[in-house]
């Protein structure tokens, strides 16, 4: 059921498979399985069979691309033409755009299809995708848990096989901590690597889209296709777009990998410490020299991360008035007053915490205290980040502290979900790219996920370490 | 009204919200417990550090061409209410 897309490829390429077929499959599975896992929002079957056919023309005269006739999930943040994007929010209910995201028009290019758009935490705040407006997503692995947030659907569809991959964005570990969950493999790409145009924007300093798949490997794929400089996104970087595979299956011999003391102290499970010291033994057997070093700000992490990202959505989400599209109140009898019931009725709790604790940091007599002062604690974990990388190729540490949540188990109780994103936010902060892939299960069954961090703009270098790390374990062996 | 109530419907009037008064009262709750996480950061110390003003990179600007922007009737296709090719929208003044 879960193929990579190398497989698929070699399948549809050899005429031992159609596209059609494929997509009969999938959506077969859909059918079955979405009413369980609620993993997508919106399918998009006749878009879909569209997309195939001119994806098998392509396959039958031989000028296939890499991603030609593979079936995704998108995130429902991601801007789509024609095709419903809620945000998983009711004030989205109804917004269809009239564009697609760059990373969109570029995946479009690939020849990949879209099976749906997939459900999410409301505007992606949440990291346990139970604020969607559209119902909690469950956890393929078991359904009593939550998948992880915030692209949960992104996740359970590829851990589920709805999907063979997805797009997902993370701001502040939003396709990681999902991936991990889900017992998948999530790629952060460095900030600017992939465009926001036509990302529904949370945080714009954070913001990224990336993939989310079975493998390392695969992430590279899709990484190849949706990244580079775009004109309508000035942070794009200009860097050279490479072939974020072509390190896969060199060796790993003599590569440094730093180990945060601070990521294996209090907070941590036992179960999940284990597994990942047992991912580091497995990197020395492939030749690597490990070294202990320290992130010292990492306590200071979530509170930085919390203020400067709620800063920037309280800003961003300004643009939610009820006027230019989406949901609007019936109630109010001015103009401030039906804005003001629009985005009552229209935003989830969740939300509303985050737009006021944006404010709060921002406003006046504050904002020394905290907005500024998180900007100077940025500063600091970029510059712990850059001393580690001076002596060190890639930083490991646990993707979460913990596996899965069960459903409903800390939903009223933001202060504890907020302090479990510690271990992904610093890379969000300093703009670095980090991937993560499975690394065992605990007792319940449930996915335990291993976090390679590099330098900025290593994207081909994570993946290669991730991906001989999946071939020492053997990929049927992590997901088994 | 109590200091804390004041302080949150002061924020609620700026994010152009709001609440019931059950929904105040427990987003009172939520902001003390949240503002007691993020209190943390008083605690870290930025002697010396200088903020990253170049945090955002921006690249070389794209060229100064006129582009074709998106045709109206297409933009108006997701506003609740529209009139001769204008958004419709509350009374503004009195």
């Amino acid at each position: 059921m879960n193929y990579t897309i190398k497989e698929l490829r070699n399948l549809l390429d050899a005429k031992k498979l159609t596209v059609k077929a494929l997509l009969d499959d999938y959506f077969q599975r859909i059918e079955e399985k979405n009413p369980v896992y609620n993993a997508y929002i919106t399918v998009t079957k006749e878009q879909a069979y569209k997309q195939g056919q001119e994806a098998q023309e392509l396959i039958d005269k031989g000028m296939s691309l890499p991603l030609t006739g593979i079936p995704f999930a998108i995130k429902d943040n991601i801007s789509t033409k024609d095709v419903l994007t809620t945000c998983a929010s009711k004030i989205l209910y109804n917004y269809v755009p009239i564009f697609d995201a760059t990373a969109i028009e570029n995946l479009k290019k690939a020849g990949a299809i879209i099976l749906g758009k997939a459900n999410m935490d409301e505007f992606a705040m949440g990291s346990t995708n139970e604020t969607s407006y559209y119902g909690k997503v469950k956890n393929p692995v078991n359904i009593d848990y939550v998948p992880g947030g915030s692209s949960g659907g992104s996740a359970a569809a590829v851990a589920g096989g709805l999907a063979v991959a997805a797009l997902g964005s993370d701001t502040g570990g939003s396709i990681r901590q999902p991936a991990a969950f889900c017992g998948v493999t999530g790629l952060k790409p460095t900030y600017g690597r992939v465009s926001r145009y036509g990302l529904i924007a949370f945080a714009s300093s954070l913001d990224q889209i990336g993939p989310i798949a079975n493998c390392a490997e695969d992430c590279g794929i899709i990484l190849n296709a949706i990244a580079g400089k775009d004109q309508n996104d000035m942070t794009t970087s200009g860097k050279q777009v490479e072939d974020f595979t072509s390190e896969i299956g060199k060796s790993m011999k003599g590569k440094v990998i730093g180990l945060p003391t601070e990521f294996f102290q209090e907070g941590i499970s036992c179960e999940v410490k284990e597994k990942v010291l047992a991912a580091v033994d497995a990197f020395k057997e492939m030749g690597c020299v490990i070294k202990e070093v320290s992130l010292k700000s990492l306590k200071f992490a979530v509170s930085a991360y919390y203020l400067i990202s709620s800063a920037e959505a309280s800003s961003n989400l300004s643009r939610f008035d009820g006027i230019k599209y989406g949901y609007r109140s019936e109630n109010g009898d001015s103009y401030i007053e039906n804005v003001k019931h629009t985005r009552d009725e229209g935003f989830g709790r969740e939300v509303k915490r985050r737009i006021l604790l944006g404010i709060y940091g921002l406003s006046s007599g504050y904002y020394d205290a905290y907005y500024n002062k998180a900007v100077l604690v940025r500063s600091m974990i970029k510059k712990e980040y850059n001393d580690i990388f001076e002596e060190c190729d890639f930083i490991i540490s646990p993707t979460t502290p913990t596996t899965a949540l069960k459903i409903g188990n800390n939903i009223d109780d933001p202060v504890k979900l907020y302090m479990a994103d510690a271990y992904t936010v610093t890379t969000n902060i300093a703009g670095l790219p980090a991937i993560t892939t499975p690394c065992g299960k605990d007792k319940a069954g449930l996915p335990i996920g291993l976090q390679i961090t590099g330098k900025p703009f290593a994207e081909k270098d994570i993946i290669a370490i991730c991906a001989a790390y999946e071939k020492y374990k053997g990929l049927e062996g992590l997901r088994q | 009204m109590n200091d804390k109530i004041k302080l949150v419907q002061h924020l609620a009037d700026l994010g152009m919200l709001t609440f019931s008064e059950k929904e105040m009262q427990s987003m009172v709750g939520d902001m003390q417990d949240i503002i007691g996480l993020i209190d943390q950061i008083k605690q870290a110390d930025v002697s010396g550090i200088q903020p990253d003003i170049k945090q955002t990179k921006f690249e070389d600007l794209r060229i100064d061409k006129a582009r074709q922007s998106m045709p109206k009737e297409d933009i108006l296709k997701n506003a609740a209410q529209t009139e001769n090719g204008c958004f419709v929208v509350p009374k503004v003044v009195d």
